[in-house]
């Protein structure tokens, strides 16, 4: 068991490597930060100035290698837009997308689960029918569109919640629901497929010819085998909520890392963009080894050797 | 995607943003804050500095205009008016100017403000500014005089430095007390609000300072929200989040404006102004002969383009505003004729048309970018010029702006491009229309030397009449083709009295500027 974390922890740093090489090689292909910061009137001798003072007049390796040596000691370097250190700034939102990815991850994962189960339960049902009818809505419904229309209803009409900001518990309603609405579909669909395979098999029929109650039947004989795909996909969809949340963050003007990474990669702000992604990294491969886990405890069979 | 499907979403997606921003007026909700002394603005830009000697870009002034102050400031109608200088002299062969410092002026953090601050405050900007540094290398180096006099010797007369009010001074002794990263954290300023809190993504907060000299504006203290979705700002202010709020989106304005208890401000700052831009150093492209620029001017309806686009909101000027120095009434814009454009065109050879790139940069810093691009594209296509619109992210734009000054370039381009509005007319001039200008694709050797005597004299009456007749040259070689100059438009409550002060962003708030009725 632990030679088989040591041996993922060594994948994730290898994996990190990879990860920052592409985004170093990346963002340094979309320009030249010096084409932004400076203003129209600036002579070659103010670029050159400004590329010797941001260290981006160097060969991209020699680059990438002062990167990962300051990296190490945890300095990711200065934002060139905010003039403060990276890290700090990452810090800050980040703090601000794993507390609304968190509200959508549980929302999307009790309403996806207990939906799809429900619809698997019953198919062809009238449930059934409107459970896929709101997971394709789900799915397919733009999140800026979903988020202006909640605002709309909730805030502008009803008058019931703010329309944007950071506040308590009340102010990550209507952003998570809107961050939320795609993976509850997907969650709910995934696990009502799941849950259909696993009904046909033969132990179900057996749980039931036993003599076991429906209700443990689908929570914990059929529930259980079916969760495996499902714990899978949360766990992608949990890394995706803390990533890819920008359009919800803009509507709602939500301090999220999603759209500080995006505005920096904007304003070719190579440090916050490689700290952003750094730490975004380590969390992707946290959860990975999180959902391994929860592997084992779902599944006996499923052994780390 | 199929195109059905694709307008229908866009569609309905228009129609959500038109709800947001006319739902109706509900109840005031409870637990509300004093009025009388507590403002919420939201605008759509957060600063990238909260240090004013950091501030490069329209949306950080928004903020640090409230607690920074500049050494001259200018009056609605372009005169120069003191601010932390009383008064200064500038030389007689214009390199050099002696400013004389207010007395007893200190900043927020208790420190005096001296001579010794402003070379603090210039020399931060050169260091650590890349943008705003561009701005001070006429300066050959600074004498300070006393504690409230200082003296700035130019490289070349300089008339743009007074105009771009000088500099804005920070503290070098609050500097050496708390250091680089708490002095951009922290900052202080000596203007008539201070700086309380900035939650990143969030919010900053203001409080008046009671030390200030001379009118204690009326509002406590204020909040600045930062809200980059249009639509989200709107329902903000009609949810009664908010009482005011910078850069409202121009297809929302008549809506607002009709909703109970709403009202909207418009400033016209005339600035930026999209244009199109044309490389002409390349002689194998059809637009270098002016014949064809001039086709392109008349094949553009500007007028329609102003009312369906941009509902009537900005202003269509000839080139420079009638309050700017060197205005001159009988240069207008070019009238809607395609008959005249189709004419030209065949005069200079090209009875068919021709085909071209036409490029055009995403940004925000004015509205409806990708519409104008496309109707112009449209207008040139109805006189058979074939325009391929390409659509850059702004920093690619930018850089092929930059670019365009070779003689094999085809460059032709929606830019902003600066014709009013600037800090002086031979700021932007120099900047836009000079073959060495930062963001010149133009070159004309007669405008080159029109120019640079222009930004030399001193005199007021002579610039004027130099400006006027490189503005001539401009428009009549069709250097550019102005299509819109823009006008900030504020919404608010009623209750709120908003005279905003004009600069050169669109959505500069001053809180001093606001009263609550």
């Amino acid at each position: 068991m632990a030679k088989y974390f040591l041996k993922r922890l060594f994948a994730g740093v290898v994996c990190l490597l990879g990860v920052t090489l592409i985004v170093f090689i990346a963002v340094r292909a979309t320009g030249d930060p010096a084409d932004i910061l400076l203003p129209e009137d600036a002579t070659s001798e103010d670029f050159a100035r400004l590329r010797a003072e941001l260290g981006i007049d160097k060969p991209i390796h020699v680059q990438y290698v002062i990167f990962l040596e300051r990296a190490a000691r945890g300095d990711f370097g200065r934002s060139t837009r905010f003039n403060r250190p990276a890290m700090e700034l990452v810090k800050g939102r980040l703090a601000a997308s794993l507390q609304l990815a968190s509200m959508a991850f549980v929302l999307s994962t009790l309403l996806g689960i207990v939906a799809g189960v429900l619809s698997a339960r019953s198919r062809g049902s009238v449930i059934d029918t409107f459970v896929k009818g709101c997971s394709l809505i789900g799915q397919s419904i733009p999140s800026f569109w979903l988020g202006l229309t909640l605002i709309l209803v909730f805030s502008v009409w009803l008058n019931l919640l703010p329309t944007s900001g950071r506040g308590g518990l009340i102010s990550m309603i209507l952003p998570a629901l809107t961050l939320a609405a795609y993976s509850t579909a997907a969650v709910s669909r995934l696990t009502r497929s799941a849950m259909l395979n696993v009904l046909d098999s033969d132990y179900i029929r057996m749980a039931r010819l036993k003599g076991c109650n429906e209700r443990s039947v689908v929570w914990r004989h059929a529930l259980k085998n079916a969760a495996v795909p499902v714990v899978t996909m949360l766990g992608m969809q949990m890394a995706h909520l803390i990533g890819h949340g920008v359009i919800v963050e803009t509507v709602f003007a939500w301090p999220g890392i999603g759209k500080l990474i995006m505005d920096a990669v904007f304003a070719r702000d190579y440090s916050v963009v490689m700290a952003g992604v750094s730490v975004l990294s380590m969390v992707y491969i946290i959860i990975n080894v999180g959902v391994d886990i929860v592997y084992g405890v779902l599944d006996p069979q499923i052994r780390y050797e | 995607m199929n195109w059905k499907a694709l307008s229908f979403i866009s569609a309905l997606c228009y129609a959500v943003t038109g709800w947001c921003a006319v739902g109706g007026l509900s109840a005031e909700k409870p637990g509300g804050i004093d009025r009388s002394r507590h403002v919420s603005i939201a605008v759509g830009q957060e600063p990238s500095s909260m240090d004013p000697s950091l501030s490069s870009m329209g949306g950080d002034y928004t903020v640090t205009d409230n607690y920074g102050e500049y050494l001259v400031y200018k009056t609605p109608d372009g005169e120069l008016t003191g601010g932390l200088a009383t008064s200064w002299e500038v030389a007689p062969d214009g390199k050099s100017i002696e400013f004389t410092l207010r007395q007893n002026v200190r900043f927020h953090s208790g420190d005096p403000m001296t001579a010794r601050d402003v070379v603090f405050s210039i020399e931060r900007i050169q260091s650590k500014n890349p943008t705003v540094r561009t701005r001070f290398k006429s300066i050959e180096r600074m004498e300070i005089l006393g504690d409230h006099r200082l003296r700035i010797l130019f490289k070349y007369p300089d008339v743009t430095f007074l105009a771009n009010r000088g500099a804005v001074v920070v503290s070098r002794s609050y500097y050496d007390h708390v250091g680089e990263d708490e002095f951009v954290r922290k900052p202080v300023g000596t203007g008539p609000y201070r700086f309380v809190r900035h939650v990143p993504g969030e919010y900053v907060d203001l409080e008046r300072h009671d030390g200030y000299r001379g009118v204690v504006p009326p509002v406590k203290t204020a909040r600045f929200y930062f809200i980059p979705e249009d639509a989200t700002r709107v329902a903000k202010l009609i949810a009664k989040e908010v009482d005011l709020i910078g850069n409202c989106p121009y297809a929302n304005v008549s809506r607002v404006a009709g909703t109970a208890g709403l009202k909207v401000v418009k400033l016209a700052v005339n600035h930026p102004t999209p244009s199109i831009i044309f490389a002409n150093r390349n002689p194998n492209t059809p637009w270098s002969d002016q014949r064809v620029r001039r086709a392109i001017a008349y094949a553009v309806d500007r007028e329609t383009m102003r009312e369906k686009i941009f509902k009537g909101i900005p202003n269509l000027l000839g080139f420079l505003a009638p309050y700017e120095l060197g205005y001159d009434p009988d240069v207008k814009p070019y009238p809607y004729d395609p008959q005249r454009a189709r004419s030209l065109l065949a005069e200079a050879g090209y009875p068919n048309g021709f085909e071209m790139d036409l490029y055009w940069g995403i940004t925000g810093r004015w509205p409806m970018v990708r519409e104008t691009a496309e109707a112009i594209a449209a207008y040139l296509g109805a006189v058979g010029i074939k325009a391929n619109l390409i659509g850059e992210e702004w920093g690619a734009a930018y850089a092929r702006v930059r670019g365009a000054k070779k003689e094999t370039s085809k460059y032709v381009g929606v830019f902003g491009g600066g014709v009013a509005g600037g800090p002086d007319p031979t700021y932007t001039m120099d900047l836009f229309f000079s073959s060495d200008g930062g963001m010149s694709v133009y070159s004309n050797p007669e405008l080159d030397r029109m120019i640079l005597e222009a930004r030399g004299t001193v005199d007021g009456a002579k610039r004027a009449e130099l400006i006027k007749r490189a503005v001539r040259i401009i428009h009549d070689e069709v250097a550019n083709i102005p299509i819109m100059s823009m006008v900030s438009v504020y919404a608010m409550r009623n209750n709120i009295s908003f005279t905003p002060t004009k600069n050169h962003n669109m959505d500069l708030v001053l809180v001093k500027d606001i009263l609550v009725e």
